[in-house]
């Protein structure tokens, strides 16, 4: 019988929280997710991406700067995870992981830390012709339930990614507003899908946790072949071993992912991109604690 | 063009089909597994990335064809190609004595033998000729030579010349123009020198075996001795005696007979023991058309004779499938180094 999916992610999230981040995770109930609620905390610069709705406009008239009032979050919150299950997902990460299991742990961490706090987290994922969709529940059962179906949805065999679909989808199926976890990878989600993006921001609070893919030249394994999940193809081992090819390869993967950054940064969203299952844990909980300090006094 | 080792071409060629096949049959197998990525169809847009693949793809087309020629050569050339050729040695130091009875009654057969030896004289090699014609008296036309423009040259007159039907022209029967006759009376002049004598068989071929030189040298003689038998005359020998003469200088007869004209049996009787007495052979035929098969059977009974069994020299041609071997190696070794 495996083990849970819950419980290897919860092993996993010890393992490298177990010095370095218990304070961030564990420590003095203190709520990772800081945002809207009803308990004041305090007050804070105001920073593009913060709501103006939340502009505290009376201490901002007395300082002189905008200010935004803090609230310690509702005690029950809402947590989506938009699972990008296509079959690119199946394929290899760049520190040569599955992505799957990197986007299994992303969500598995997300799980943990909804589950610490007792909050609820449901599931948006699939593809057209199949959609997938959980109820915000916090449950074991539940969140073993979300990880086995992002599981399942992301085989090779599943159709390819098609972000803009998955997030017109997550707009219209999350009537309430949640802390929105999209989990895909470095390709996505694509320049085109600005305004999508743009709008749930609107109504949620996103983050973007993109893993990125292995590079398709494999220059150090000649010996395996290299097949693109969605374009099966022949890569001759010339071109994977042409320094050429190598270079422009790498510059249209920097200029691709940098091209998503800087929409992503225009979105005052935050987001990180990861190497795969060996280091998403560490990267999930630098995003979370740089998103802690964005709430902080500069 | 034969293949000496076919055989070892085949196994080859089998060995290398049957070797492809494994290799194509377990082309999965032995693979490793394959790293699976996304999101690298934007390879397509990048040139260098194209080009490369161009590349990849033309180079492993060479590859294959550069493989498949070095295969076909390599086992082609140990199948060894060969050119057979049916080789008769010592045919070459053979000298032949063409000894024609020139009285009326033979100008056919005459004709046809100085035309068919005419034709034989472009495959000669070594071979020397020599033309003596008899009546009463013998001349030689030409001695024993290896000129070959001269044989030609001298058996096409002959031929031309020969064919003059003396006892028709001379009943009045045929016409010749001015210039045959002349030139039929130049041929035959000096072979009457003995008036109201007429083929003398016996002396005629007793001074065909004359024309022989180089007696101590080791070659093959024989005579191709074309006559009636009809004697009209009186000769010095008998033909037995000319028979015993030619035989002791170690020269094969061939006679050739073609039919009684005037005289009976016991003309070819006298013909055929004396020949035959002497380990020569006789052929007989009343058609002219006969001649040039009657003479390929002399050529290859003389070549059994001589012990010059045709043989099959095969020589082996190997530089065409060397040298595209060796290139196909080459090429082999180049693109695998330049595909690395």
């Amino acid at each position: 019988m495996a083990t849970s999916l819950l419980t290897r992610v919860k092993a996993q999230v010890d393992l490298h929280t177990s010095n370095r981040a218990r304070g961030l995770i564990q420590g003095r109930g203190r709520s990772l997710f800081k945002g809207s609620g009803e308990d004041f905390d305090d007050l804070k610069y105001y920073q593009p991406g913060d709501r103006i709705s939340e502009i505290d406009w009376k201490a901002t008239a007395r300082s002189g700067e905008p200010l935004i009032r803090r609230f310690n979050e509702e005690r029950v919150r809402h947590l989506s995870v938009v699972a990008d299950t296509s079959s690119a997902m199946a394929a290899t990460a760049a520190d040569g992981t599955s992505k799957r299991e990197a986007m299994i742990l992303a969500a598995g961490m997300i799980c943990f830390l909804a589950q610490k706090n007792g909050d609820l987290v449901g599931l948006v994922g699939g593809h057209e012709g199949h959609p997938i969709q959980l109820p915000s529940r916090s449950s074991d059962g539940h969140l073993e339930l979300l990880l086995r179906s992002v599981q399942q949805a992301a085989t090779p065999a599943a159709p390819a990614t098609d972000t803009s679909w998955l997030l017109e989808r997550a707009f219209r199926v999350t009537s309430r507003s949640t802390l929105m976890t999209i989990i895909t990878d470095e390709a996505h989600p694509v320049v085109e899908d600005y305004t999508l993006l743009r709008r749930l921001t609107t109504r949620h609070d996103v983050m973007v946790i993109r893993i990125a893919d292995a590079d398709p030249l494999q220059r150090t394994e000649l010996d395996h072949e290299v097949i693109d999940v969605d374009r099966p193809r022949e890569i001759a081992s010339l071109s994977r071993s042409s320094k050429r090819v190598a270079q422009d390869v790498e510059a249209y993967r920097r200029a691709r992912r940098e091209g998503i950054t800087e929409m992503l940064d225009r979105l005052h969203v935050t987001h990180m991109i990861t190497e795969g299952e060996t280091t998403v844990v560490e990267d999930m909980i630098a995003m979370l604690r740089s998103r802690e300090y964005r709430h902080a006094r500069v | 063009m034969v293949m000496t080792f076919w055989w070892v071409t085949l196994l080859l060629l089998l060995a290398a089909l049957a070797v492809w096949g494994i290799t194509f049959w377990n082309r999965r197998a032995m693979r490793k597994a394959p790293v699976l990525v996304a999101n690298s169809q934007y390879l397509d847009r990048i040139p260098s990335f194209v080009r490369a693949q161009r590349v990849a793809k033309v180079l492993r087309v060479l590859q294959i064809g550069i493989a498949v020629i070095a295969v076909v050569s390599a086992s082609v050339l140990s199948g060894r190609i060969a050119t057979e050729r049916i080789e008769t040695p010592e045919f070459s130091s053979r000298d032949i004595v063409l000894c024609l009875d020139v009285s009326g009654s033979m100008y056919e057969y005459d004709t046809e033998i100085l035309s068919t030896f005419a034709e034989m004289v472009d495959s000669f090699d070594g071979e020397r000729v020599a033309l003596t014609i008899f009546n009463s008296t013998s001349r030689t036309v030409f001695p024993l030579t290896n000129d070959y423009d001269l044989i030609q040259r001298q058996l096409e007159e002959g031929a031309e010349a020969i064919d003059f039907d003396e006892f028709g022209y001379r009943l009045g029967n045929r016409d010749y123009p001015e210039d045959k006759v002349r030139s039929y009376v130049d041929f035959v002049e000096g072979t009457r020198g003995i008036p109201d004598q007429a083929s003398v068989v016996p002396d005629g071929l007793a001074s065909c075996g004359q024309v022989f030189d180089q007696a101590d040298t080791e070659r093959s003689r024989s005579i191709i001795f074309a006559t009636d038998n009809e004697v009209n005359g009186e000769p010095i020998f008998t033909l037995d005696e000319a028979a015993d003469a030619v035989a002791a200088r170690d020269i094969d007869l061939y006679t050739f007979y073609p039919g009684a004209y005037d005289c009976g049996p016991e003309c070819l009787e006298e013909l055929r023991s004396a020949t035959e007495g002497h380990d020569g052979s006789l052929y007989e035929s009343s058609d002219p058309r006969a001649i040039p098969s009657i003479i390929d059977q002399i050529q290859k009974s003389q070549a059994q004779a001589m012990g010059a069994e045709p043989t099959v020299v095969r020589t082996d041609h190997p530089t065409f499938g060397f040298v595209l071997t060796f290139l196909s190696l080459i090429g082999i070794l180049v693109l695998g180094w330049r595909a690395r």
